[in-house]
């Protein structure tokens, strides 16, 4: 089975939040300057690429050494063929240490085995410790992008939020009062959790270490005080070596927010030892998920990504509708990618088609994914499986009709002026936002346009005629 | 370049690295002087420390609490790099990973011979390679815990230090 959530987004996104999106897409592009000045950007993008290539092309081979030198450092590691076992693995491990109380450090991954559900069935309380995912698991929300999970949501939520939770109340101007309360919030349950569990950035083969990259301090705390890490990784993050290891822990950070380093980054190599005061017992978790069978096909190059989060950003959809219009757990152009190919077609087969194919995503990608390409074969491979003929004769009869001028005249005039009436008496600021069915099929997910009165055409002509 | 040039220019990258991140970085001639300079940041607060010589007699013993209570801490960096502004330590007996994470300020004593110019030298430094008994815990600080989670504004200090000063010392 596969754990990633594919759902129709629910409901549109929110146009007061929109700025939000807007502007975070604004500072990452400045920042994606300063970082392009920094280093000679080409160069490192290709060096970059070949220790994923490197990687994903010996996957089976460096899965087995880092296992091996993973369980030689004192570590325990488990393998999940996709999210159920995955989770089913965590749940052992937490059992079987008595936990009921586990801390969280951000992990796409585990949004991706719905690791969350299977511990409150079996009765394991798992806070998120990001203050972004703190907040939007607080709100029975899902993250909207891969490194900042809130961005969707304002600050005056985030007060009303901490508000209610809290009985106080909060100013959203306040943003170090926000921030400070969570902290305080988040110290306790660090301090009483009996289980740290956090993804992985990469797992260096050779050493068997995992090396994970944040910003908030969360990640070395749930690595630190709980007497277990459990740290969860699809089988693609591994690399070969501490010298792609050098490279890449500088890439995330310049890729994500054009920052010459992580504010900390852990390099986490079997339990505490020698007296070190963390966790007695570590436990990777493997999970394939999908991943081997797109090994060795067209679409390989889609494993190599390092979830920085700078195509979400780049894309114009994504800027537009926002993680959640995706419906799924990666967003944007790489989750409009992967997610298909994990979940082998079925219900994600519409997500390549959330795209313009202007290849942003492919300029800003560290590692040089192909995105654009691969977004086309798997628009053909849909088209293929589900070729749509009675759609496909429809679009081919109106392209016939609107290729003569007079005809394209005629009936765009007439469409107008007839759907108006019903469209406007629904719409509101000249948005439509809940139109009748089968129109419903559209607004469900986002607004339309009221038509104008008049074509194009028609005031294009007058206005030449009476200039 | 002559070896006091390349010193120099190390500094200065690490220093605009580091600054641009929120940190601070004070030069101290010697150890002695760095001593007496983290004394003087400290002041009156509540401190948590790891055991190592170099930090002996910055603070009184009745200034020490543990991590949990403490507003500083007080630590030691094993190696800095100058193209990040990071500082990396190993933690180990006498080295307590609470201790670098829960007060809300920290001070870093660095010796400024182990300022090393990238990040590979770092964790060549570090003893990161296959062979030998790698620290079971290693970390990189580049400045104070930061977050832009709330409406893309940038906060210092969440669950991580919200400070962070560097003391370099040579000699």
């Amino acid at each position: 089975m596969s754990g990633l959530v594919i759902e129709p987004p629910r409901g549109k996104p929110d146009p007061a939040v929109t700025p939000n999106l807007h502007r975070a897409a604004e500072n990452w592009r400045l920042h994606r300057a300063d970082a392009r000045r920094r280093v000679d950007w080409e160069a490192w993008r290709e060096r970059a690429r070949q220790v994923r290539a490197d990687a994903v092309r010996n996957l089976p081979e460096l899965i087995e050494l880092l296992e091996a030198r993973f369980v030689a450092a004192g570590g325990h590691v488990h393998h999940a063929r996709d999210a159920g076992e995955a989770s089913a693995h965590v749940v052992r491990i937490c059992r079987a240490a008595g936990a009921t109380r586990a801390v969280k450090g951000k992990s796409m991954t585990s949004e991706e085995i719905n690791l969350d559900a299977a511990l409150a069935q079996a009765g394991i309380e798992a806070v998120e410790t990001d203050l972004g995912e703190y907040i939007v698991q607080a709100m029975g929300d899902r993250p909207s992008h891969i490194l900042a999970p809130a961005v969707h949501l304002s600050a005056a939520q985030v007060a009303d939020l901490f508000a209610r939770e809290s009985g106080r109340h909060f100013d959203p101007d306040d943003t170090a009062a926000l921030v400070d309360y969570a902290r305080g919030v988040l110290r306790e349950r660090f301090l009483a959790a009996e289980v740290g569990i956090t993804g992985v950035n990469l797992a260096i083969a050779e050493t068997g270490t995992l090396a994970i990259v944040e910003s908030e301090g969360n990640i070395r705390l749930a690595t630190s005080l709980p007497r277990v890490h459990i740290a969860l990784m699809g089988i693609e993050k591994v690399i070969r070596d501490w010298e792609g290891a050098a490279h890449l822990i500088q890439m995330l950070p310049l890729a994500a927010h054009g920052k010459p380093a992580a504010a900390s980054t852990s390099f986490i190599t079997g339990p505490a030892r020698d007296g070190d005061d963390g966790p007695r017992e570590i436990h990777l978790v493997l999970l394939d998920g999908g991943r081997s069978a797109i090994r060795g096909t067209p679409f390989e190059e889609a494993l190599h990504c390092i979830r920085c989060g700078a195509c979400l950003y780049a894309c114009p959809v994504y800027r537009q509708v926002g993680g959640h219009g995706y419906g799924t757990t990666y967003s944007g152009p790489i989750g409009a990618v992967i997610t298909p190919l994990l979940a082998r077609g079925g219900d994600a087969s519409e997500l390549p088609g959330l795209s313009s194919l202007c290849g942003a995503c492919v300029e800003a990608c560290p590692v040089k994914i192909p995105l654009d390409d691969q977004l086309v074969m798997l628009r053909a491979q849909a088209h293929r499986r589900d070729p749509a003929r009675g759609e496909a004769a429809l679009f081919a009869a109106w392209a016939r009709l609107w290729s003569r001028p007079a005809a394209y005249r005629a009936t765009a005039a007439t469409a107008g002026r007839a759907l108006r009436p019903l469209w406007s008496a629904l719409a509101r600021d000249g948005w439509q936002h809940r139109a009748p069915f089968p129109f419903s099929g559209w607004t469900d997910g986002r607004d339309a346009r009221v038509p104008d009165a008049e074509p194009f055409h028609v005031r294009w002509r007058r206005r030449r005629g009476g200039a | 370049m002559a070896p006091e040039d390349a010193r120099r220019e190390l500094l200065t990258r690490f220093r605009a690295r580091l600054e641009e991140l929120d940190g601070s970085l004070h030069e101290a001639p010697s150890l002695v002087a760095a001593r007496a300079a983290a004394h003087e940041l400290i002041g009156t607060a509540t401190v948590a420390r790891w055991r190592d010589e170099a930090l002996d007699g910055i603070v009184e013993l009745e200034q020490e609490r543990p991590a949990v209570d403490a507003e500083v801490s007080l630590i030691l960096a094993d190696v800095a790099v100058a193209d990040t502004g990071a500082v990396g330590f190993a933690h180990r007996t006498g080295r307590p990973r609470s201790v670098g994470l829960l007060p809300p300020r920290q001070i870093v004593l660095l010796d400024a011979a182990d300022l090393l110019a990238d990040v590979a030298s770092a964790l060549h430094h570090l003893g990161m390679r296959p062979g030998g008994a790698l620290p079971s815990n290693v970390v990189f600080v580049a400045g104070p815990s930061r977050t832009s989670d709330i409406e893309q504004r940038s906060i210092r200090g969440v669950h991580a230090p919200r400070e962070v000063a560097v003391v370099i010392f040579t000699g």
